[in-house]
């Protein structure tokens, strides 16, 4: 009876020490998996877009209470570059004060016109389009831009900044 | 002349230079000042895209962002604590608990703080995760936070935290952190779930409990979300009330359970055993007969009822009904048990398994997981409906689908990082047969021709400036030469001195004509200069701009090699980092899969013992039933002849030894054991068991 006890323990306990083992085995892995998901995410933004050309489009949506974005698109130098249609998610998450990477480009050195256009609907219900035009300059550092949707209270209405640095 | 030409080159390129300085400088002082773009706005802006990445659920971007944005944030503290404490929320969603709790532990060791936000999100994984304590305590951080947790997370927040208290069974505390929130709101009703939970757990006073109860699906919204909710308070508080010898109040409860959602079958099913512990025997069978109908006969509150009808039949005298009714179970029954052991194999087992993960092949993993426990429409799914219940296996499913979608995910970077390969093979080529440097000398010496060009105009304008006649146009020096030329002619008859000629009056024509001439030179001349020096000056300015795109050109040539240079030999490690990671996980998956085949074939198994006692059982009530008719019929005719009854008697003395009148004790006892088996144990069990599933607690 007591070897019969013994053995049962000594299953049960190399059963358990298999299955520590598998956890702390996965865990490992999905630690290398995340750590070489995030170098591969890198290289892969420098290969599409080098530092020397890159520009990153941003959107933020600063209260969103006179405007819900539902498209937008980018055109540089009369040229479409970036198109987006917004999901119920990603309004939200953007009406939470998150910063939506819109994309990134590769631009020549010197002056570009940058045209946006977002399309949504405002507190009524109401399709609207905002839009504006600006010229940016890429030099030899990366360019930031960030498009910011204003609400302006005094006009129930809002309006869309460009940010660059 | 060199020296000159260098000189001339240079003077448009500062000028060009410092164009482009003022430009730019001009175009960020107004951002700047109209839109408050701070050194810490790519900070914000990180901060940002990681929060949005968190928040639509691409995990492999929000790791990268938090990377980054802990770069930035450098030695500031809040930014940093910020950061460590979603990474913290990401280790947790993603099932690294062990990294989740080092993190953890380094937020509390540097104090500090972070946005509300931060700490609710973190408090949402901590509680998913069953780490009820710290999650009280990320909730309660996030509610006093600066900046304070936003409005759409507040409710969910206060959730977190009275929730998390009750699990730790401080019913008065979690009632106080209830306080705080609005009634109607669904997650005040997910919280006082969680507080009646408690509160059964501690024994609470009845009438505090109903009080609770009442008010709880009092405020319930009427929507598909709310009604669940209902269905399920109303399930947990009825067989509360039902262990509490309330069966009254038990049933009052039942009643209220609608029969749409998940928890309708286990409410009919104790409903009918709540109705029978009151000896209401004929009502007992309503809800029992409602369930066959409405559900699947393999659900597992569904074969229970099926024994519970006949013994229900059997305790009203229906003997006919109830052997009617044993007879079908044991059909019944011998199908099941038969076909669980037809799928409890190995292979049918790996089989399903496989159909599983390949129809959960589109869910991501971690967080982005949701209906895993969804499992196709199969025979052994219809057995394995309990093993859903089974916190153990439930997590093995999880860590398998984890481990496939790791999988899949690393073979399409492995694909993609050869096709990068080949790109980066085709720019070296393409931009080696581009022969940029050469492109651009030819296009310098063509810029050359042009600057020279622009020099020999300038000169000569110069030179115009000294002339007599300047900006004269071609007309008007054509003109004063013809004036010029006449002179000679008028000399030589002036010489010739004929009297009868009078010259006066063409020296007099001559005169007129040149102060004509000379006046409209004169009058034209600066509008003239003027239209030259404008057309110059917009000469020069395409001469500029076109030497700014030689220089464009020329930093596009110098930045051309970085979109190959280096990233070959980073693409060759990425590639063999892949190829590791792709076996390791290979190697995890197959011993995965025969973890999780091994629960089933162990929960089938029971199943099959459990099954097999039921079809014991019913056929020992069979054989019950038919020795009790059988001895009734004898008995019957014994008393019609008494000369046989006493010769049975004698019969029975002399055949029956000791060892067979035990035998014939222990069928007794064994009936009695199956007829309170078939009769209320499955119940009990089931209760223990639904209510432990419900006691989870977790939304």
């Amino acid at each position: 009876m007591k070897y019969l006890v013994l053995c049962m323990l000594m299953v049960s306990s190399v059963s358990f020490a298999e299955d520590a083992a598998i956890r702390e085995d996965v865990r490992t892995v999905k630690e290398s998996v995340l750590e070489l998901n995030r170098d591969l995410y890198e290289l892969e933004r420098q290969l599409l877009s080098p530092a020397t050309t890159r520009a990153a489009f941003h959107l933020t949506l600063n209260h969103g209470e006179f405007f819900e974005p539902l498209s937008i698109e980018l055109s540089i130098d009369g040229k479409l570059e970036l198109q987006h249609l917004y999901t119920e998610r990603q309004v939200k998450a953007l009406r939470m004060g998150s910063v939506q990477p819109l994309g990134d480009l590769n631009l020549a050195p010197g002056k570009h016109d940058v045209n946006v256009v977002v399309r949504g609907i405002n507190h009524l219900g109401q399709g609207r389009e905002l839009s504006i035009t600006e010229t940016v300059t890429k030099t030899g550092k990366p360019l930031i831009t960030e498009l910011v949707i204003v609400d302006r209270e005094e006009l129930q209405s809002a309006r869309v900044q460009l940010k660059y640095w | 002349m060199r020296r000159y030409l260098y000189l001339l080159v240079l003077v448009p390129l500062l000028a060009f230079g410092q164009g482009a300085v003022t430009d730019l400088d001009d175009s960020l002082d107004i951002d700047l000042d109209e839109l408050g773009v701070s050194d810490g706005a790519e900070l914000r802006v990180l901060r940002g895209n990681f929060y949005y990445s968190y928040l639509v659920g691409d995990y492999y971007q929000t790791l990268y962002y938090l990377d980054r944005w802990q770069t930035l944030a450098g030695t500031e503290d809040t930014p940093e604590l910020e950061a460590e404490v979603m990474r913290a929320a990401i280790y947790l969603a993603l099932g690294m608990e062990d990294d989740a709790e080092k993190t953890f532990y380094n937020v509390f060791q540097q104090g500090g703080s972070a946005s509300g936000d931060a700490w609710y999100f973190l408090a949402q994984r901590l509680y998913a995760a069953g780490y009820y304590e710290r999650a009280e305590l990320s909730a309660r951080n996030g509610l006093t936070a600066q900046p304070a947790v936003s409005q759409n997370n507040d409710q969910e927040a206060r959730y977190l935290l009275s929730s998390s208290i009750s699990e730790q069974d401080r019913v008065d505390e979690a009632e106080a952190a209830l306080s705080g929130m609005r009634d109607k709101s669904i997650w005040t009703g997910y919280a006082r779930y969680n507080l009646i939970l408690a509160m059964i757990r501690q024994n609470y006073k009845s009438q505090v409990l109903e009080r609770v109860i009442d008010e709880s699906i009092y405020y319930l919204p009427e929507t598909e979300e709310g009604i669940a909710l209902r269905d399920r308070t109303l399930l947990i508080s009825a067989i509360a009330a039902m262990e509490r010898d309330k069966p009254k109040l038990a049933n009052r409860y039942f009643r209220d359970i609608t029969l749409q959602s998940v928890f309708s079958a286990p409410a009919l099913l104790h409903y009918g055993w709540n109705l029978l512990a009151e000896w209401k025997y004929e009502n007992a069978i309503q809800p029992w007969r409602i369930l066959q109908h409405t559900y699947d006969e393999y659900n597992p509150a569904v074969i229970e009822s099926l024994l519970a009808v006949p013994h229900t039949l059997e305790l009203v005298d229906a003997i006919n009904q109830s052997v009617l009714a044993y007879e079908r179970i044991e059909d019944i029954l011998s199908v099941m048990v038969d076909e669980l052991k037809a799928v409890n194999q190995q292979g049918e087992l790996k089989d399903w398994l496989g159909e599983w993960r390949q129809a959960n092949e589109s869910q991501d993993w971690g967080w982005q997981r949701q209906t895993l426990t969804d499992l196709q429409d199969s025979e052994i799914t219809r057995f394995a409906q309990g093993l859903l219940d089974d916190e153990v296996f439930v997590q093995e499913l999880e860590v398998l689908h984890d481990l496939d979608r790791i999988h899949a995910d690393l073979t399409k970077r492995s694909q993609s990082l050869s096709l990068w390969s080949d790109i980066l093979v085709e720019r070296r080529e393409q931009l080696e047969a581009l022969g940029g440097e050469a492109v651009l000398k030819a296009l310098e010496e063509r810029q050359m021709d042009v600057l020279r060009a622009t020099l020999d105009v300038q000169d000569r304008l110069l030179d115009e400036e000294e002339t007599v006649f300047s900006y004269a146009s071609r007309a008007d020096k054509a003109r004063v030469d013809l004036l010029r030329n006449v002179v000679p002619a008028v000399t030589t008859l002036q010489k010739v001195g004929t009297p009868t000629r009078d010259l006066k009056p063409y020296k007099e024509r001559w005169r007129r004509m040149r102060g004509l001439q000379l006046w409209s030179i004169y009058e034209a001349q600066p509008q003239r200069k003027w239209d030259t020096e404008r057309d110059h000056m917009i000469m020069r300015s395409e001469t500029d701009k076109l030497f700014a795109q030689l220089e464009n050109t020329r930093t596009s040539l110098s930045w051309a090699d970085s979109s190959w240079r280096g990233f070959p030999e980073q693409v060759l490690a990425a590639q063999n980092q892949v190829n590791n990671e792709l076996e390791n996980v290979a190697k995890l998956q197959v011993r995965q899969e025969q973890v999780l085949t091994e629960i089933t074939q162990a929960y089938l198994t029971d199943l099959e013992v459990r099954l097999t006692l039921y079809l014991a059982q019913s056929r020992l009530a069979l054989a019950r039933l038919y020795d009790d008719s059988l001895q009734k019929d004898m008995s019957n005719d014994l008393d019609a002849d008494p000369e046989m009854k006493e010769d049975v008697k004698a019969d029975a003395k002399k055949d029956v030894k000791p060892e067979q009148k035990e035998e014939a004790e222990t069928v007794i006892d064994e009936n009695v054991e199956v007829d309170v088996k078939s009769g209320v144990e499955p119940g009990v069990t089931e209760n223990v068991e639904i209510d432990a599933d419900l006691k989870r607690g977790e939304k």
